[in-house]
């Protein structure tokens, strides 16, 4: 299915990328040090990041896989972005993030090497860093994919586009090039979702027509234990409102990040709930547009040709530029923040923490620019690889990478809310949650479970909302057993908890 | 197919949890947001720095407040 683009269309598209571009560069001019490219020098103003957050958790897949979920289940998709954000982010502004500013720390590992100790740290940092490389190439891999069939382009020439445009502006000007870009394609987003939107319910016949044809299952945000969908309320509920949502905005270093970079904790703090009210409007624009080719294509052979169909059929020439910017902007704001994240990891938890402790500034920042060049050479190889693989594979591999999520949270939650928590309780539950995990995903594994003759584990399909919430819960149960039977941390370690003086 | 305690557990879990009706979930999803907002509203909450001046705390707070606002109308109405 791919869409035609006009003169007007490529003209748009054009000027978006060679913008974007531009103003990446610009902003590179003035870095200096590497405290410039990692934290935009700490001078970046709460409005860019709020944006740059919203812009970062929205991947140009997402556009077309939640629209395609919204197609296949309904409302209950809006979850992710509504119970599945705002709360999360609104704790994570008023408790969490000017805690961590005031740390002074570039990573949420090096702050959990302050309150514990160097193992969880590493551990932590080592499962950030492989995740997010495999990430990278994944990103690119599905996004090379849905352009592929969008357009028509070939996958490997929207592989390699895509990386040299986003690692161009991502290696010269550092997380204030990721900012301001982000700020602009977020709003690129919303600009392009929207028109698809109204388009589509105009066509329809009007907002009230297009919601009274939607069937009561199809409007229902709430969906019962034995729903067929994998979005059943326990799941929701559970594990991604109060587990994968505090752990995606209060510990995921691609979002923490742009906050640390803030010009003060309250800038920092304005950030996430400015970022928490335009989240507000996100499933309207990418979830709604699912709901309407319900109704305009009830037969679509795949669910995620809702978008596309949409696209191809509603917009005319220009519109369709601004809807294909749109979906590259979504694409490139979440490359780039992962490609700063990930070198940021690279550079100050292993190459400072263990190869040159005395690297001054500069050579911070050389270090930081050769880090996110071989990222993006990484990631071009990642994807180029994956891409002659089964699909199964990396989405299964994505998969794994997520697993350490729950764990993640109740390293980090012990370690700001509990003066009683010790490095060895923490490691032990973080290793211990990890296990437990990857054991639920093997024992709901189709072939493990038909060679040992056993029933799977869940009785839905992809559980991982499930696997976040029982692998958190062994990783809670098993750090506070051990932080108990070891001795506590001293004070300069327990003062490092919220409410402490850090 | 045989079952292991695993299986029993999650089996007791999701029974237990599939006798809740739809409508004490739908105050459940409700009440978070709104607790939030409560806790927005009223509690006393630690300035982010010691140079936060009230207006700064006041603008955070309406800020949240509109944030969660919206999502108690979203899970009110829907």
């Amino acid at each position: 299915m791919s869409t035609t683009l006009n003169t007007l269309d490529l003209v748009l598209l054009g000027i978006y990328l060679a913008g974007t571009l531009g103003l990446g560069l610009w902003i590179g001019r003035n870095i200096r040090t590497g405290d410039d490219f990692f934290l935009g020098g700490r001078r970046l103003p709460w409005w860019a990041i709020g944006m740059s957050l919203v812009a970062t958790d929205i991947g140009g897949p997402d556009i077309i896989g939640v629209g395609g979920a919204a197609y296949g289940h309904g409302m209950a998709v809006a979850n992710f972005e509504w119970i599945g954000c705002v709360p999360a982010m609104i704790i994570g502004a008023l408790v969490f993030i000017p805690f961590f500013w005031r740390t002074g720390v570039s990573t949420i590992p090096e702050y959990l090497e302050r309150r514990f100790d160097v193992r969880v740290r590493t551990a932590l940092s080592v499962c950030w860093q492989i995740f997010m490389a495999c990430n990278l190439g994944v990103m690119l891999l599905a996004s090379a994919r849905m352009m592929s069939e969008l357009f028509g382009w070939g996958e490997t020439t929207c592989i390699l586009a895509t990386a040299v445009l986003v690692g161009a502006y991502t290696i010269v000007g550092g997380l204030a090039a990721v900012v301001y870009t982000d700020m602009i394609q977020c709003a690129v987003m919303i600009i392009g979702c929207l028109g698809v939107l109204v388009l589509g319910v105009v066509e329809v016949g009007g907002p009230a027509e297009f919601w009274s044809r939607l069937e009561p299952s199809q409007r229902a945000l709430i969906l019962p234990v034995d729903t067929d969908s994998p979005f059943p309320w326990t799941g929701i509920l559970f594990g991604l409102a109060l587990i994968l949502s505090p752990a995606y905005w209060i510990g995921n270093q691609a979002i923490v990040q742009r906050s640390l970079g803030a010009r003060s904790a309250f800038q920092a703090q304005a950030a996430y709930i400015w970022g928490a009210i335009l989240k507000n409007l996100v499933p309207i624009i990418i979830v709604g547009p699912g709901l309407v080719a319900v109704l305009l294509y009830p037969d679509l052979e795949q669910a995620d040709h809702a978008f596309p169909q949409l696209v191809a059929t509603l917009l005319p020439g220009g519109l369709r530029g601004i809807f294909l910017a749109a979906f590259l902007a979504a694409l490139m704001s979440s490359v780039d923040s992962y490609l700063n994240s990930a070198s940021t990891l690279v550079a100050h938890d292993i190459y400072r923490r263990f190869m040159a402790p005395d690297a001054d500034a500069q050579a911070m920042l050389s270090v930081g620019r050769r880090v996110t060049a071989g990222l993006v050479l990484w990631a071009i190889a990642c994807a180029l690889v994956m891409a002659r693989l089964d699909e199964g594979i990396y989405t299964i591999f994505q998969t794994l990478m997520s697993f350490f999520q729950g764990p993640a949270l109740a390293v980090l939650g012990a370690a700001t809310l509990w003066k009683r928590a010790t490095g060895t309780g923490a490691l032990v539950g973080f290793l211990g949650g990890l296990v437990a995990t990857v054991g639920q995903f093997l024992l709901n594994n189709d072939t493990i479970c038909r060679s040992l003759g056993w029933k799977p584990l869940f009785q839905i399909s992809e559980p991982f909302l499930y696997y976040s919430i029982w692998g958190f819960t062994v990783a809670i149960v098993l750090l506070v057993a051990t932080s108990l039977a070891t001795p506590a941390e001293p004070d300069e370690k327990t003062s490092l908890t919220v409410g402490g003086t850090p | 197919m045989k079952t292991t305690i695993l299986h029993s557990v999650g089996d007791f879990l999701r029974d237990v949890m599939a006798a809740i009706p739809l409508d004490v979930v739908g105050w459940l999803f409700l009440s978070l947001p709104l607790l939030l907002l409560a806790w927005v509203l009223f509690a006393k909450i630690a300035p982010a720095e010691p140079g936060t001046s009230p207006r700064q705390s006041r603008w955070l707070r309406i800020g949240a407040a509109i944030a969660l606002g919206i999502q108690v109308l979203v899970y009110g109405l829907l």
